[in-house]
């Protein structure tokens, strides 16, 4: 079972009913794009694919080797990366014993931690000082080198670029291809407009 | 890209999986407690303070060892519950809470937490009975009983408070006022038990020493009914 | 079948009163209490404690149904009964606090049964606080039913287990089996109050849900309509 699948899927925040009747598939390789106005809804899309958030309705399928797993607690049954606003590190640990700690969450072991730090552009120097010294564009760098950890089939950032640098912005673009070149899905939610015109084999705009 | 690898879906790699996790969970807690210093400091300094006042005003009296009794309990009580709601309510207000939900099993969350509590309580067991103990000294002390009674009465109180600091951590304000109005009817029936078995581990009428044994079989099953109802209910709490 | 809810309704409050009534006219004063009149007290009192434990367990029931299903309603209707089974148990505090002070001298002598009924309460209004502090409903219902189930576990133990465990207590034990000196029509205007109140439980229970319901139904048509200006577009790129 390969695909991901959302089937129609509807979310409200209290009585404010934010979409409805979304349905979509994505093939291993598939990159969407979400894109709407501030406070359409794309954060909450995001954290429902992502299984943080349980919809009012409808049901997401995610691609397995086991068969398909509907979205009761995806986290434990297969790793899902995610990086969002709502998605932090402990401050007071280094970025190698953030990256360790969840890794081991997953029930991984010997993560390459170092490597991982350095291929997202952190300085290993400094990948034992405690993550409160770090600026923002550094920890968004962090936070998505943390969504790789397990290697997950699906990958799910919401506005990644939004604190980091040029390089940084080219890194995340890598990232995203490379995740999607090897079979894997990519969902990302951005409010920039280049972003939304380059990227992307499918798109989905919430609201008008 | 190697796909996922399904994990192996058996009870007994899912348990040590579980348990594994659980410990990582408390070992994060006890590192950022050092670097933070936070919860052990203000909770000592409470029981401290608590323990030096009382003593200081009631000195000159001389107490039954109901008072003596109640008295250390309600110190207890106080002081752990300035720190036990730390474990969740930290979570959520540095925003890491949903990271931990992405990438722990649920229960192992519970498991980690109550840990650290246990700790927190063990803790503040060891710096406040002593201290008290010097300052009102009881009639008589049994230390076997005693030490049962603050050892059971502590599971029952870090089990029950774990599960409430849970509940209450996503509230939007006012979190420690509601910890305490939720948590405090919860404790009382344990409160009430285990100043009982206190009061048979002060002094030396018989029939308080039978009713502190029968006492512990309570606080026993106390801890034991919420630490399993804990960890059955815990799924909904943490997950939306 | 309508017709006979119907009926039922309208016997019930003549069914309500003559319970009532006859619980002050009817029955003969208990013999061998302190206060022989004031004891008859007691065939409102322990219809109060059946039909509060009654309306908890509905409440836990709709709580295990809320997490099971997740249909707000479910939730509604736990809140709902959980208000009864409160107002039920503070009027069984109190009916037992008057008996008290006419049998005993005192309202309040911290018994162990008194204790335990005010730990009760304790609990009981803590289940408002908790939800009171949510912002989002469905965190509400959630956390609410949560509670129900881990608290209510208390309600068994407080009410049976705790003030039968010690004969240290001033409560009458088995009272509603059989207690020598009291006259046999107490147990007739006794069980009377246990279904008149049951029966008022549930036709106000089943009020409260529907009120409950339509609130709803009206809140989601109103964010319904909000929803349609908001439409999702899903696009094929070809690279």
């Amino acid at each position: 079972m390969d695909v991901l699948e959302a089937d129609d899927i509807a979310m409200a925040y209290g009585p404010r009913v934010l979409f409805r009747n979304v349905s979509f598939t994505l093939t291993p390789g598939d990159f969407l794009i979400v894109t709407g106005r501030n406070g359409a809804g794309k954060s909450s899309l995001l954290k429902i694919l992502a299984g943080l958030s349980r919809p009012i309705a409808g049901v997401v399928r995610y691609p397995s080797d086991a068969g398909a797993i509907t979205n009761a607690n995806p986290a434990n049954e297969l790793p899902i990366g995610y990086c969002g606003p709502d998605i932090n590190i402990y401050d007071e640990l280094s970025a190698a014993e953030n990256l360790t700690f969840f890794s081991g969450l997953r029930g991984l072991a010997n993560v390459p931690v170092r490597d991982l730090i350095s291929q997202f552009g952190l300085d290993p120097k400094r990948s034992s000082e405690p993550v409160s010294s770090y600026s923002t564009g550094m920890r968004q760098r962090l936070k998505h080198a943390l969504s790789l950890v397990g290697s997950p089939r699906v990958l799910i950032w919401d506005e990644p670029t939004a604190t980091l640098d040029s390089n940084g912005r080219k890194l995340a673009e890598d990232v995203i291809s490379s995740h999607t070149s090897k079979g894997g899905i990519f969902i990302v939610a951005t409010n920039v407009d280049d972003e939304a015109e380059r990227w992307g084999t499918k798109k989905l705009r919430i609201g008008p | 890209m190697k796909p996922n690898a399904g994990v192996q879906k058996s009870f007994g790699s899912d348990l040590k999986h579980g348990l594994h996790s659980a410990g990582l969970i408390f070992k994060k807690d006890l590192q950022v407690e050092f670097r933070t210093r936070y919860a052990l400091g203000s909770v000592s300094l409470f029981s401290l303070t608590t323990v030096v006042a009382v003593s200081g005003a009631l000195s000159s009296q001389n107490l039954h060892s109901d008072v003596k009794a109640a008295l250390l309990w309600v110190v207890l009580l106080f002081a752990a519950m300035s720190g036990l709601a730390r474990v969740f309510v930290r979570e959520v207000e540095s925003g890491t809470s949903d990271a931990l939900k992405l990438y722990a099993p649920a229960a192992s969350v519970y498991a980690g937490k109550l840990l650290f509590n246990l700790a927190l309580v063990a803790a503040v067991e060891l710096i406040t009975v002593p201290l008290y103990l010097i300052v009102l000294p009881p009639q008589v002390i049994h230390p076997g009983l005693l030490i049962a009674v603050l050892a059971l009465g502590g599971l029952g109180l870090s089990s029950a408070a774990t599960f409430v600091a849970a509940l209450i951590a996503q509230a939007k304000s006012g979190k420690s006022a509601l910890f305490f109005t939720v948590a405090f009817p919860v404790l009382m029936p344990l409160l009430l038990v285990a100043v009982k078995s206190t009061v048979g581990a002060f002094d030396l009428v018989p029939t308080h020493e039978s009713q502190a044994v029968s006492g512990m079989y309570v606080l026993a099953c106390y801890s034991v009914v919420t630490t399993t109802a804990a960890l059955l209910l815990f799924e909904y709490v943490w997950r939306d | 079948m309508y017709g006979v809810i119907k009926l039922l309704k309208l016997l019930l409050l003549p069914f309500v009163s003559a319970t009532i009534v006859g619980g002050f006219l009817w029955l003969p004063p208990a013999l061998n209490f302190r206060s022989p009149d004031l004891a008859r007290i007691v065939v409102f009192h322990v219809p109060c404690s059946i039909v509060a434990m009654i309306a908890s367990a509905v409440a836990t029931w709709h709580a295990i149904r809320y997490l099971w299903k997740r249909s707000l309603i479910d939730d509604i209707k736990a809140q709902g009964s959980f208000t009864f089974a409160l107002l039920l148990w503070v009027l069984t505090t109190v009916t037992g606090a008057v008996f008290a002070r006419s049998q005993w001298g005192a309202y309040w002598s911290w018994d162990i049964k008194q204790a335990a009924i005010l730990i009760l309460l304790m609990i009981f209004a803590a289940y408002f606080a908790l939800r009171a502090a949510m912002d989002d409903e469905r965190k509400r219902a959630t956390l609410g039913s949560v509670y129900i189930l881990f608290a209510l576990i208390a309600v068994p133990y407080l009410t049976l287990a705790l003030p039968n465990s010690t004969n240290d207590t001033l409560h009458p034990k088995g009272t509603l089996t059989t207690k020598e000196g009291l006259d046999p029509r107490y147990a007739i205007v006794l069980w009377a109050g246990v279904v008149a109140l049951t029966a008022v439980y549930a036709w106000a229970a089943s009020l409260s849900g529907s009120i409950g319901a339509l609130e709803f139904a009206r809140r989601q048509r109103m964010g319904s309509i909000m929803a349609q200006s908001s439409t999702v577009t899903i696009v094929e790129k070809v690279h």
